[in-house]
């Protein structure tokens, strides 16, 4: 099967990506505007939160197969990223046995940025060489695998992470505007891949593999191409975030997360870029309120006491209901299409009236 | 490596091999008939954990009667797993079976902290466990032997259940081919909630011995023994039941002899190297070490 | 004894049978042919229980089936033996047949049967402790017969039984349909080997694209040959 690049289906996606641009940008610009800064703060976070959802589903959405592995790569973007990028000064103070090379660096956060994405591409490329020849189930378990060993790495490598300690003082240059830049070009990036003839093969792959190997279509490329792809992604949404979360550890990138990010793209829509996004909004809101429960709340005269593991129990619940009820997720399979021309045409006679 | 040294790691070995291959036999029950891999399954040992620290630690009850009704306890989660999580979406595609039972993990470890208590536990671990023979100039330990005696019963009894009953051979042949079982009389949702019973207790049994050995509990605690069951059962070969037991034995032995070689600096990694050997065993044989060849596209 | 009316069914969106129409009465052989993919196997499934038909009726001797359960549909007198046999990997050839008395529980009954297939299928006895899939072909094909007779079904249904078969062994199978027939059993078969089953059937239907096109005797059938073939069977 070689489906080349097809005129429409670029046409949809990049109907797709404007639309879903305009209402991040209305998203962003409200934040800005608003200038409240604990609002601006949860806008930045997540969108960039959001990029690394939208990064699983370029895996997941398109290939079928359940990775539990790419949060790793989201780690190995962050660190690099960090390590790239924290003042020498602060580096030599915490991270003595860094090589001098890397502890005299700083080589500002877009680079940093590029590399993370590349450091992840390259690891993914070794690491998922062996579950790429896997049966699609199998494959997904053995991501965990990877999962666990970037975990392992970073947390005991402590000359290079410190370890469970966690690692600090990376410039917080991440604005909204950045944020949502970011997840702007990764959402197109997402959205031309699942156009792409790439795209095509893996969906194929995923929707009736046997079909597809008969039609020349190798499964293992394919499956390792896009590995590697949203891997890059995974780590471009990790180095920006650690430019936002200024500090982190080794459990910011293990099983709470990859439950979160699964969680996000279920609900949304796994096969849906923009489900991505909604789905991100979605559960982010559900956490936010149930943390109150976590945390227990006082409603004027009534106590209501610590509810321990609220937030998890509130997002995996809606993990159920979305599976139970409406499998797709909340945007199905489609991409959000404005119609824009059509509310050209609508204005232009609103105002000839 | 002395002698004594090797001999005793290899009782260890053994022993911890026999306890992962009894965690992947009761995974790969359950996938043998719904052909999908329960994420839950490593929670149940946390769900006997802390049965056992409620009744032996806060309740006063002794021990034994404590590990019993943990491992009534996992099997009880287990059976009540399938029916509210797995049930429902009995025609629903493997992805969305996974993603479920992920999610059914994280509600069983959440509950067992909202209604047992949320943090880590130490438990006393009755003296006894800590014994170490001496048999010449080896030193055994009880407990390595305990486990493996356990653990080799409980596959014995897995064995004759599967072999010589007829709920067994109905678990076999549904195993085998789901729907032709059906076509012969044998009730769906009978044998699939036999297969959860029957991984139930093998993870409560197993669970029982994981505290024990580890003397503590904590919320997050089926974490790992989820992670050496799927990879154990990845390592034999998904769908065989003595691929299961073989992936459990190579991993233990993995772990502890991986632990024995490897220089103290980089001991603390042994958890990732474990994971390369297995990730590079996987890259020679991707269908696991027990099964033949199959297409990558099935 | 087995009615289907205006039946219609599908996997997802798409239904491959429409308004499907025919009846086996007891005692018959019953042959339903068709090219791939007209939907033979899905009309079986739909019969066994394996498929809930999307609208229309199956009934099976004066009770209506279909939407049921295959674990009760079998309690009741209907056996499948399904495409490429199926045998049940992993269990001896004795397992399997006792597998196939499933739904009986009276020990002392299953043996009595196991004890007249035995003496039916000489050859599965001499192999009862060898592995189901150590058989040849031919062998697995009786032990899935075998099977399915182990439960006394009155009514059997075949998918396919000719499949990759050699020649001689589907004179045997022919023989043993022929002989059960004697026998009181019903048979209801499903084939793309036109010759073989106008040769064994009583009556005949023709199915292409979900639908019943052609239906009548074997012997007129038989005389419209070529015909057939070329319109409904896509044989060339």
């Amino acid at each position: 099967m070689r489906p080349g690049w097809s005129r429409r289906r670029l046409a949809v996606a990049a109907r797709s990506w404007l639309s879903t641009s305009v209402l991040l940008v209305l998203v962003a610009a409200t934040a800005s505007i608003l200038a409240n800064k604990s609002i601006t703060n949860v806008v930045t976070s997540f969108l960039i939160y959001t990029s690394l959802v939208v990064g699983y589903q370029m895996f997941m959405g398109n290939s079928g197969i359940v990775s539990f592995g790419h949060v790793a790569f989201f780690g190995i973007g962050a660190y690099c990223a960090a390590l790239l990028n924290i003042p020498p000064e602060t580096k030599e103070l915490a991270l003595p046995a860094l090589p001098t090379f890397l502890q005299q660096t700083q080589t500002g956060a877009l680079p940093a940025i590029v590399i993370a994405a590349a450091l992840s591409a390259l690891v993914a490329l070794v690491i998922g060489f062996a579950p790429s020849r896997m049966q699609a189930e199998t494959m997904g378990i053995a991501t965990f695998a990877v999962l666990v060993i970037v975990y392992t790495v970073i947390h005991n490598w402590e000359e290079v992470t410190r370890g469970g300690l966690g690692i600090y003082d990376i410039p917080p240059v991440m604005t909204p505007v950045y944020a949502l830049l970011g997840l702007v070009i990764i959402t197109g990036v997402a959205l031309a891949y699942k156009a792409s003839p790439y795209g095509l093969r893996i969906q194929g792959a995923r929707d009736d593999p046997l079909a597809v190997e008969s039609l020349g279509v190798h499964l293992v490329p394919e499956r390792l191409f896009c590995f590697v792809v949203s891997a890059a992604v995974m780590g471009a949404g990790g180095a920006m975030w650690a430019h936002n979360a200024r500090a982190f550890g080794p459990a910011s990138f293990y099983f709470r997360d990859t439950f979160n990010i699964i969680a996000m793209m279920i609900v949304g829509g796994s096969a849906s870029v923009t489900g991505a996004i909604v789905g991100s909004a979605v559960v982010t809101v559900v956490s936010e309120l149930m943390r109150f429960a976590e945390n227990g709340i006082v409603i004027g005269m009534i106590e209501v006491p610590q509810i321990h593991g609220a937030v998890q129990l509130s997002v995996a619940l809606l993990i159920l209901a979305t599976l139970f009820l409406r499998p797709t997720g909340i945007m199905g399979t489609g991409e959000l299409i404005l119609p824009f021309s059509q509310w050209a045409r609508d204005f232009k006679k609103w105002i000839r009236r | 490596m002395t002698l004594e040294v090797f001999v005793q790691q290899l009782i260890n070995a053994i022993s911890l091999g026999s306890l992962y291959a009894l965690l992947a036999l009761g995974l790969a029950m359950v996938y043998g008939v719904l052909k999908v891999l329960n994420f839950a399954h490593g929670d149940l040992v946390a769900v006997t954990g802390y049965i056992m620290w409620l009744l032996w630690m806060k309740g006063g009850v002794s021990f034994p009667v404590a590990v019993v009704a943990g491992i009534l306890g996992a099997t009880l989660v287990s059976i009540l797993t399938e029916l509210i999580a797995f049930r429902p979406l009995r025609k629903a595609s493997y992805a969305v079976l996974l993603i479920s039972s992920f999610a059914v993990s994280v509600i069983i470890q959440n509950l067992v902290r909202l209604l047992i208590d949320p943090r880590p536990q130490g438990m006393k671990i009755p003296a006894v466990f800590d014994r170490v023979m001496i048999i010449g100039s080896f030193h055994i330990g009880f407990l390595a032997l305990f486990t493996l005696a356990t653990c080799l019963s409980a596959m014995g009894l897995l064995l004759y259940f599967l072999m010589r009953t007829r709920w067994g051979m109905a678990l076999r042949a549904a195993a085998a081919d789901f729907e032709v079982a059906r076509l012969v009389g044998v009730p769906a949702n009978s044998v699939i909630s036999l297969a959860f019973a029957v991984a139930g207790l093998l993870a409560g049994i197993g669970g029982a011995l994981w505290v024990i050995r580890s003397g503590g509990i904590a919320p997050t605690m089926g974490l790992y023994a989820i992670i050496t069951a799927f990879v154990s059962n990845i390592i034999g070969g998904l769908g065989s039941l003595v691929g299961a037991v073989v992936g459990g034995l190579v991993y233990g032995f993995l772990d502890i002899y991986l632990r024995a070689l490897l220089p103290a600096e980089i001991r603390a990694f042994v958890q990732a190297f474990i994971l390369i050997a297995v990730v590079i065993i996987l890259a020679i044989r991707p269908q696991g070490l027990m099964l033949k060849r199959r297409e990558v596209s099935k | 004894m087995l009615e289907i009316k205006t039946l219609s069914a599908g996997y997802g969106s798409a239904d491959v049978l429409h308004d499907m129409q025919l009846h086996v009465d007891a005692g018959e052989i019953v042959a339903l042919l068709g090219a791939n993919g007209a939907g033979k196997s899905t009309l079986l499934r739909t019969i066994v229980g394996l498929l809930r038909p999307r609208q229309g009726s199956v009934w099976f001797e004066g009770r209506q089936i279909a939407g049921e359960r295959p674990e009760d549909i079998v309690k009741w007198g209907i056996s499948c033996v399904p495409e490429r046999r199926r045998i049940f990997a992993g269990l001896t050839v004795q397992e399997n047949l006792r597998m196939g008395a499933y739904a009986e529980r009276r020990k002392e009954v299953v043996e009595e049967r196991l004890a007249a297939i035995y003496k039916r299928f000489p050859v599965l006895l001499e192999r009862r402790r060898q592995m189901g899939e150590t058989l040849s072909g031919g062998e697995q094909q009786q032990l899935a017969i075998a099977r399915a007779l182990m439960s006394e079904p009155r009514l059997l249904l075949l998918d396919e039984p000719s499949m990759g078969l050699a020649p001689h062994m589907v004179q045997l199978v022919v023989d043993l349909l022929r002989d059960l027939r004697e026998r009181g059993l019903t048979v209801f078969l499903v084939e793309q080997n036109v010759h073989e089953a106008l040769r064994l059937a009583d009556r005949a239907y023709v199915m292409a694209s979900g639908r019943v096109e052609l239906e009548g005797s074997a012997s007129d059938l038989k005389e419209r040959g070529l015909e057939l073939e070329e319109s409904y069977l896509g044989v060339a």
